[in-house]
Order: structure tokens, then C-alpha cells, then sequence
């Protein structure tokens, strides 16, 4: 060692840089902004699968019960009734019109068309008066 | 010793991990609305194959000698095709109801008396 460097050791390096500290900020805030924005993403698209999931339900649910009524007891015109799904309610409409089983282009009164509609999604389905 | 640029390594290597984990966990996501579209398709083709089912047999009830049966018959987001088979004094009704890519196929023997 020469004399010189015994009387002034050099420095140690302590802490960051200011370099270091701008080149790591800047790193933290290009990739901050994506993975908060996919993150984000990431929670809507789970409730709305959960939402979707609960409109299926109630859609399945609503025309299985039109399903399995007496064909007298589907009552021509619309009903909506409100229902609670994850993300906020929803309207749940049921339309139930005459429909032409013939083809010759006339409404049936034994034939009816049953609309459910739930949050854009809907399912239809024919009731006929069949049984005997 | 003073590492330059450590800092900055660490960070990187944080980010590229959380990056991979919420892009693996976004791809999950969009998994998992698939499977919901489809689900709801499904629903769709059994109540379509139902329908389908419901109009033979009120045209049955109209017409006992109608075989004709229905071809994509339009109902909704799909459509249901029937076909009527006579077999031993019975009919055998297969209906089909169809939305995208998915089916459901129904089959019921009638006995007419």
C-alpha cells in the first residue's frame, strides 16, 4: 500500500446512486402501470365470469320452471322480475307469444314460443298442447 | 464491493415474474369465459333439441301420418332438426338442436293408440 492510500482509503459504497435510484424508478414505473392494468383486468373479467355464471343459472332455472308448467298455464304476454346477480341486478324478462307449428305462417293457440332474456342472454324454447 | 446496477436487476426480475404470473393468470380468466360461452351454448342446443321435440310432437297430434320432420329450423341463437322414424307400430323422434359448434341430440319413442 502506498502511503498516500493508508491516509485516504478509499470510499465504500453505501446506499444506491443516483443513477441506480433514477434507473430503478424508472424501471418501477414503466412496469407498475401494465401489471396494475392487467391486474385490474384480471378482477373484471372474474366477475363477469361470475356474473355469467349466475345469468346462466337463472336463465336455465326460469325456463326449466316454464318447462315443466301445464301448457294452459303459460299465459300469453311479458313479466319481468329484478334479480340479484354479482356485479349489480338485473332485469329477467319473459316473453311468452303464440307460435305457428304449421308453417302456414298464422299463430297457433296451441303453440307458444317462450322467450327468457337475462342480462343480453337469452333462452327460447316451443311449448305445444300436445298431451292428451 | 459495489455492485452497479443490482438494484435494477432485482426489480426487472420482480417485474418479469409478476408479468408471467398475472399473464398466466389473465390466460386462466379468458379460460374461464369460454367455458362459461360454452355453457350457456349447451343450455341453449338442450332446450333447442326440447323445442324441436315439442314441435313434431304437436304436429303429430295434427297430423298422425306427418313423417316430414323439420331441417335447421331457426329458434334463438340456433336451430333444432327432427326426423320421425316409424319402427314396430311405434314412431321414433330424434331431434337435434344445434348453437355453434355444440349439440344436443334427443330421442323419444312414441306409441300412438
Amino acid at each position: 500500500m502506498i502511503p498516500c492510500q493508508a491516509m485516504h482509503p478509499p470510499k465504500r459504497a453505501r446506499g444506491l446512486s443516483l443513477i441506480d435510484a433514477v434507473a430503478t424508478l424508472a424501471i418501477l414505473g414503466a412496469v407498475t402501470v401494465p401489471i396494475a392494468t392487467g391486474i385490474a383486468s384480471l378482477s373484471r373479467g372474474n366477475l363477469q365470469n361470475y356474473r355469467d355464471t349466475g345469468v346462466r343459472c337463472a336463465l336455465v332455472y326460469e325456463t326449466e320452471r316454464l318447462r315443466a308448467l301445464p301448457f294452459a298455464s303459460l299465459s300469453v304476454g311479458s313479466t319481468t322480475t329484478s334479480i340479484d346477480l354479482p356485479g349489480g341486478a338485473s332485469d329477467l324478462t319473459v316473453v311468452i307469444s303464440p307460435a305457428d307449428f304449421d308453417g302456414d305462417l298464422a299463430a297457433d293457440a296451441d303453440f307458444k314460443l317462450v322467450a327468457a332474456s337475462l342480462d343480453g342472454r337469452e333462452i327460447r324454447l316451443f311449448r305445444g298442447n300436445w298431451v292428451e | 464491493m459495489r455492485r452497479r446496477g443490482s438494484m435494477s436487476i432485482m426489480v426487472v426480475i420482480l417485474a418479469l415474474s409478476a408479468t408471467a404470473m398475472i399473464t398466466a393468470a389473465m390466460a386462466l380468466s379468458t379460460g374461464s369465459a369460454t367455458v362459461q360461452r360454452s355453457a350457456m351454448q349447451r343450455e341453449q342446443a338442450v332446450f333447442l333439441a326440447d323445442s324441436g321435440l315439442e314441435h313434431a310432437m304437436i304436429r303429430l297430434k295434427n297430423d298422425a301420418a306427418w313423417r316430414d320432420g323439420f331441417s335447421d329450423v331457426p329458434l334463438g341463437a340456433g336451430t333444432y332438426t327432427v326426423t320421425l322414424v316409424d319402427d314396430g307400430g311405434d314412431i321414433v323422434i330424434t331431434s337435434v338442436g344445434e348453437v355453434g359448434t355444440l349439440s344436443n341430440e334427443l330421442n323419444v319413442r312414441v306409441g300412438w293408440e
